[in-house]
């Protein structure tokens, strides 16, 4: 059992990771999270494979611990007495971009970054965003129209697109 | 717009290494397993202590008083209360779920979810899932006469896509080959208790959803009937899905219309079509007791107030009021005149002398736009209530906060036999799994104990000829 549980993690590592970081947008906390899943997954790993494919309920794991420590966040702030470091773009390279899009991100609702990380880099089809959300496919639609209605205005103006 | 963000995502999700893991995470699970079970162990065998020695917790079911009747409410069970199978309640009344304590995965099952039956002499006892928010009334749904509950998937049932449990032998059947299948829908119950619409998903999903099919199945013989074709279905419509006529020989069956919004269907017994009826997105088949008791009419909610795609603010003030279509043509027709409802979302369970009585679903605060309104994590709390012909509303049944879903016996709701003492849960009997691991708990201090009162005797022993 143990074993077929350290071959899942050292296969899916790095692309668990990604997927915290860009639910997150903090190294530090994406290890967390990532930590936090897994522990909540091998708590539960009998049932998980006897489902079958181990990354649905892990995607979903994931989901809904970021959702919870969203929610819990008043506990996490921390107040200092200098404004945070924003990214500031300068439209000359892609670091600037893709900086100005994870600033964007991190200021979407939880469950709108949890949408668009499972539908455009996960790569998940609405209905198995759905389920991993645990919620409608219209949900979902509409989640997903907010999210890129939010990003629009920092997309357009660094990424050069016009919709 | 969406090419340019997939790229970089892509860019952004390089930048994270693989996470640092202490190489610890699979003793940490196992041993957050083991910890909570100990500690439920301790809660369990300490309440059971307090319940032996404190007097008015009584280890009997609290039976409901005179002749059975829905109760005015109901009180959350313990988190070991005991399961059908192993203590069937016989015929229930209420059947009940939501977030609220002993209504969860509990330190002895952190996985899954559970649903509290109510048997007519007030015994609860639990039904056990694999899946933590299935709902009474819309996933699982107790059977008109209150003998038999029918669900996708059941803990420890058989296998089958559809597993009708019988509440007075404990014993489940399972209908239809293959594992339990995850997002099974069971839409109404015939009218006698021997027949389910089921609502079966059929292959992978599609950009629109699952692909299904209503299928009748019949208990006894175990016969299948499909009802009409294959099409993409709306999860989130299990409220208001389908009902029977009173006297069972036809169904009204709803599906998303083309144009996004609902057609309702209408079919006799062997699921032959009769009429379809374009509903608009502000009507909804009314639940599952939508017939009118003379089956001449089929009850509507009409929607005054925000529609589809609403937030938290908008559903709260929605006005629910009812009309009605001919069940034998699909037209409109006149029916009696029912007060307006205020709620989130209200689905009809069915009617007592001219009165429709339904569940009413409030809201979470942190409800998103778009949520399912009859959802299990959006909703906080349902109550039962009539809505009379002379206007008035009255609620029947108020369950405490942390009950999201709930179903009652039609025959009981038949007869109005509403105002029931609200019966207490028993601390006692336990799930086996439970008393089991309690009493491995306390077999340790206890052979503790025993080898130190060996050690003492033994030693005093061995001292006894030196004082001589």
């Amino acid at each position: 059992m143990e074993d077929s549980f350290n071959a899942y993690v050292s296969g899916r590592l790095a692309a668990l990771s990604r997927m915290a970081y860009l639910l997150c947008g903090d190294r530090h906390a994406a290890e967390d999270l990532v930590q936090v899943t897994l522990v909540k997954v091998a708590r539960h790993w009998e049932r998980v494979i006897a489902g079958g494919d181990p990354d649905p309920y892990v995607r979903r794991a994931m989901v809904s611990q970021h959702v919870s420590l969203w929610r819990r966040r008043w506990r996490l702030v921390q107040l200092t007495d200098q404004p945070p470091d924003r990214p500031v773009p300068d439209g000359t390279d892609h670091l600037t971009t893709a900086l100005a899009v994870q600033a964007a991100l991190a200021k979407l609702p939880p469950r709108q970054r949890a949408v668009v990380v499972l539908r455009f880099f996960e790569d998940l089809t609405e209905a198995a965003t759905a389920e991993a959300m645990r919620c409608s496919v219209s949900t979902v639609k509409s989640q997903t129209r907010d999210a890129l209605a939010a990003l629009r205005p920092q997309l357009v103006s660094l990424l050069g697109v016009t919709s | 717009m969406t090419a340019p963000l997939r790229a970089t995502l892509r860019e952004l999700g390089e930048r994270m290494p693989p996470a640092r893991l202490p190489g610890t995470a699979w003793r940490q699970g196992r041993r957050q397993r083991r910890r909570g079970r100990i500690v439920a162990a301790v809660v369990v065998a300490l309440l059971c202590v307090t319940a032996a020695v404190v007097p008015g917790l009584h280890a009997e079911p609290g039976p409901a008083a005179g002749v059975p009747a829905i109760p005015r409410g109901v009180e959350l069970p313990y988190f070991w209360q005991a399961t059908v199978d192993m203590a069937p309640p016989g015929q229930a009344g209420v059947l009940f779920g939501g977030d609220g304590w002993g209504l969860t995965g509990d330190p002895f099952e952190q996985e899954g979810g559970k649903l509290a039956v109510v048997g007519r002499d007030g015994t609860y006892r639990m039904l056990r899932y694999p899946d933590d928010m299935l709902r009474a009334g819309q996933d699982v749904r107790l059977s008109p006469d209150g003998n038999l509950v029918a669900q996708s998937m059941l803990t420890g049932g058989p296998p089958g896509w559809l597993v009708v449990t019988d509440l007075r032998t404990g014993r489940s059947r399972g209908y239809g080959e293959g594992a339990p299948a995850c997002c099974f829908e069971i839409a109404a119950w015939r009218p006698d208790s021997g027949a389910v619409l089921v609502l079966h998903n059929i292959g992978d999903f599609g950009e629109s959803g699952r692909s299904a099919q209503y299928i009748l199945v019949d208990l006894a013989g175990g016969t299948q009937t499909p009802v009409d074709d294959i099409f993409a279905r709306d999860p989130v419509a299990s409220a208001w899905v389908a009902a029977f006529a009173p006297d069972g020989r036809g169904f009204v069956a709803t599906r998303p219309a083309a144009d996004g919004g609902t057609e309702l269907r209408a079919y006799d017994h062997t699921g032959r079509r009769l009429w379809t009826r374009t509903l608009t997105a502000r009507q909804r088949l009314a639940g599952a007791g939508a017939y009118t008791p003379d089956g001449a009419g089929v009850a509507l909610l009409n929607i005054d107030g925000c529609a589809t795609g609403c937030g938290r603010d908008e559903l709260t003030a929605r006005r629910w009021q009812v009309s009605y279509l001919d069940a034998a043509t699909g037209e409109d027709r006149s029916g009696p005149a029912l007060p307006v409802v205020t709620g989130a979302a209200v689905r009809a369970l069915g009617w007592h002398d001219g009165a429709l009585v339904v569940v009413r679903h409030e809201l979470e605060d942190d409800v998103l736009s778009g949520d399912d309104e009859t959802g299990w994590t959006p909703t906080r709390h349902v109550s039962v209530l009539t809505l009379r012909p002379d206007g008035t509303v009255a609620v029947v049944l108020d369950p405490p906060d942390g009950v999201t879903s709930i179903d009652i016996a039609q025959d009981l709701l038949r007869d109005g036999r509403f105002g029931g003492p609200v019966p207490d849960p028993a601390v006692l009997p336990a799930r086996w799994s439970v008393l089991a691991q309690v009493s491995l708990c306390l077999l340790v201090p206890l052979l503790v104990v025993a080898a130190a009162v060996v050690a003492i005797v033994r030693a005093v022993r061995r001292r006894r000829p030196a004082v001589r």
